[in-house]
């Protein structure tokens, strides 16, 4: 048997076990609190395995391996970044949120704001993060689906991602935020495992001994102990630091990851579930060093920019290697497996993102501010969500096919900056500063969202030599990631724009808000588990 | 404008309007248990956050100042660079640990405390209402 077929096999295995926990999970979606939050009912280790499932994408698993193949140290800088950014949320957000909130990252933002102007920029700023980060989820997934089948060329990579978005849409508009979170977790059980055996493996092909594999890593490299030296990829500190900056940074504004936080029961398992996250996320992003190093070592260059420019390939060859190689069966049996996960990855994450970005615009924008002052239509609602989603997804589809041969780690790193840059400030000062109002929340979303976005545009990747279009001009903007100018702008923005008005009502609510936040007096409570008999499914 | 348009979800466990919420709140701030939770929370939170911003920050900053420092070997294979990079994740590690032990013991007993005590005096303002 080919590898493709086996591939095949083992690919939809998984999507008919993750389809069958999301049926199962759609008979438990009832309320608007059910589809957007699994009814506050999910458990702190539950939801931080689910968070680890929502984190660890198609940019940890595919991209960061194949950064640390290609450019060898610079490309483990992502994987620390992308760790420590947990104790921005940890520390600053999590609980304080957990006890502010209802739904969506909104919630907290137009806690003690005029709710119109700061829901619909909140809105607007998740499809806009969201979108950026479904876009590189695109692109692993089209090159996944690619070497997997042995395909050539852009028809496949446009297929594969069209595949992409049709599941997503399945798993979301049947399953909800239970169905998600069971996929989250199906997932990153799957995921770990899988990179717990590939690693395993590594250290074994170099007798368990972690100085050959990088020896041997910095020799097949070509490019001898610079690659365990940073300078490969980056080469001026104020690029690192604005990447930097932006990992460590986004996170908190990621609304995807913050809206998890709002499934647990209490403050006190939302903490738990970052500290659960933060055991599993780290010790995968450790497990990046073999991936990387390891297909540095055993696969090779050449191999790696063949099967995908960007190097996003370097864990699933890896595998194959590890397995006996091409054509062995050891080899298609292992690639098979590693795609499958990795594929499994890349849907359960789009999932995640879709239902943040469509439950945001259907309970910010459509019921708080379209249908402001009518009586609340929750079946509406989720149907105007489940549209949405339809929406995003092709959006995101038609992006990603301009963004192939893109590193995915290089691409989420955008949405990271973007996060950080529209919605870090404004949920910061939100939970912290008296004097924030409703001027400074929406100009400075606005100005982060859209200032990140034209910095990403103008950049190197985009326009100019190595970008997309204008390849005859330099790029006007001159870093690839936008987080050291972004990050500040935003802020300046929010202080900027409160300063310029007085607003006595929000900073009246600050009080209250403070003692919500950190008691959880008059939080939003976990609902009772419906009885069979007693739920009846409303009608129309 | 008459009609504030600002509507936040309704406390549950009062059901009170928010104009309520706020006057109960503006007493509540000057709780010497509120207070002293604020305090405690305030003085924790940003020396933590500055300590691991800066711990992170000086790994992208010294790759970028000094390539060749972070390239020096200090044994085997393993150079500065990397070990520096572990050193995150057990920073990560122990930073929240030490979070979570502080919000256990300095944070959760005063809040629950200020929580039962507020949830039922608003229980006896409730009924006295009524």
């Amino acid at each position: 048997m080919s590898h493709q077929s086996l591939s095949l096999i083992l690919f939809v295995t998984f999507v008919a076990v993750t389809l069958g926990i999301t049926v199962w999970a759609s008979r438990q979606t009832k309320t608007a609190a059910d589809f957007y939050s699994a009814g506050r009912r999910i458990t702190g280790w539950q939801n931080g395995v689910a968070i680890s499932g929502d984190y660890m994408s198609a940019a940890s698993f595919l991209g960061i391996a194949g950064l640390i193949s290609l450019f060898g140290y610079d490309g483990f800088l992502y994987s620390v970044g992308w760790l420590v950014a947990y104790l921005t949320v940890l520390i600053l957000v999590a609980e304080l949120l957990r006890n502010s909130g209802k739904y969506t990252m909104a919630d907290v933002l137009a806690y003690r704001m005029r709710q119109r102007p700061v829901r619909s920029a909140a809105a607007l700023s998740t499809v806009g993060v969201s979108i950026v980060y479904l876009i590189a989820q695109m692109v692993g997934a089209g090159a996944l689906v690619k070497l997997l089948l042995g395909l050539e060329g852009d028809a496949a990579a446009i297929l594969a991602i069209a595949g992409v978005g049709v599941l997503m849409i399945v798993y979301v508009t049947f399953g909800g935020m239970i169905g998600t979170t069971w996929v989250q977790i199906v997932k990153a059980v799957l995921l770990m495992a899988g990179t717990l055996l590939l690693s395993f493996l590594v250290l074994a092909k170099f007798g368990f001994s972690m100085n050959k594999m990088f020896a041997d890593a910095a020799t097949a490299s070509g490019k001898g102990d610079a690659f365990l030296a940073p300078g490969l990829r980056f080469t001026s500190t104020i690029e690192l630091v604005s990447l930097g900056l932006a990992l460590v940074l986004g996170t908190a504004g990621l609304p995807h990851i913050l809206i998890r936080f709002y499934t647990v029961p209490t403050a006190h398992a939302a903490r738990r579930s970052v500290i659960w996250a933060i055991g599993i996320i780290g010790s995968f992003y450790i497990l990046t060093t073999f991936l990387g190093f390891g297909a540095a070592a055993l696969v090779g260059h050449a191999a790696i920019t063949k099967a995908d420019k960007a190097g996003n390939m370097a864990g699933p060859l890896l595998a194959q290697t590890i397995g006996g190689g091409e054509g062995s069966f050891g080899g298609d049996l292992f690639l098979a497996f590693i795609a499958a996960v990795a594929f499994a990855t890349i849907l359960a994450v789009v999932a995640g993102l879709t239902i943040t970005a469509s439950s945001s615009f259907a309970h910010d924008f459509y019921a708080n501010v379209m249908r402001r002052g009518q009586e609340r239509d929750e079946q509406a609602e989720v149907r105007v969500a489940r549209i949405t989603a339809l929406v995003i997804g092709a959006i995101a589809i038609v992006l990603a096919s301009f963004a192939r041969g893109q590193n995915v780690a290089f691409l989420v790193g955008l949405a990271f900056a973007v996060a950080a840059s529209a919605n870090l400030p404004t949920i910061l000062f939100s939970l912290y500063w008296k004097r924030f109002n409703t001027t400074g929340a929406v100009v400075g979303i606005l100005v982060g969202l859209f200032g990140s976005l034209l910095m990403v545009a103008l950049g190197p990747n985009v326009m100019g030599p190595k970008g997309l279009f204008l390849k005859g001009s330099d790029p006007l903007f001159p870093l690839e990631n936008p987080g050291i100018y972004s990050i500040p702008l935003g802020f300046l923005a929010a202080w900027l724009g409160t300063m310029l008005s007085r607003e006595p009502a929000s900073e009246e609510m600050y009080e209250e808000l403070r003692v919500r936040a950190l008691t959880g007096l008059g939080a939003e409570e976990a609902e009772v588990a419906p009885t069979r008999a007693s739920a009846t499914r409303p009608s129309g | 404008m008459a009609n504030d348009p600002r509507e936040p979800s309704r406390s549950p466990t009062t059901g009170r309007l928010p104009a309520e919420e706020v006057a109960a709140a503006e007493v509540v701030g000057k709780d010497p248990e509120m207070v002293e939770l604020e305090h405690r929370h305030q003085r924790f939170v940003w020396p933590i956050t500055v300590f691991f911003l800066v711990y992170y920050l000086s790994l992208p900053i010294l790759a970028g100042v000094s390539p060749d420092g972070m390239g020096t070997k200090v044994f085997g294979q393993f150079t500065v660079g990397y070990l520096f990079a572990l050193s995150q994740f057990l920073m990560a590690f122990v930073v929240a640990w030490v979070y979570a032990r502080w919000a256990a013991k300095r944070m959760d007993p005063l809040a629950a405390d200020l929580r039962e005590r507020l949830l039922k005096q608003q229980i006896k303002e409730k009924e006295a209402a009524e």
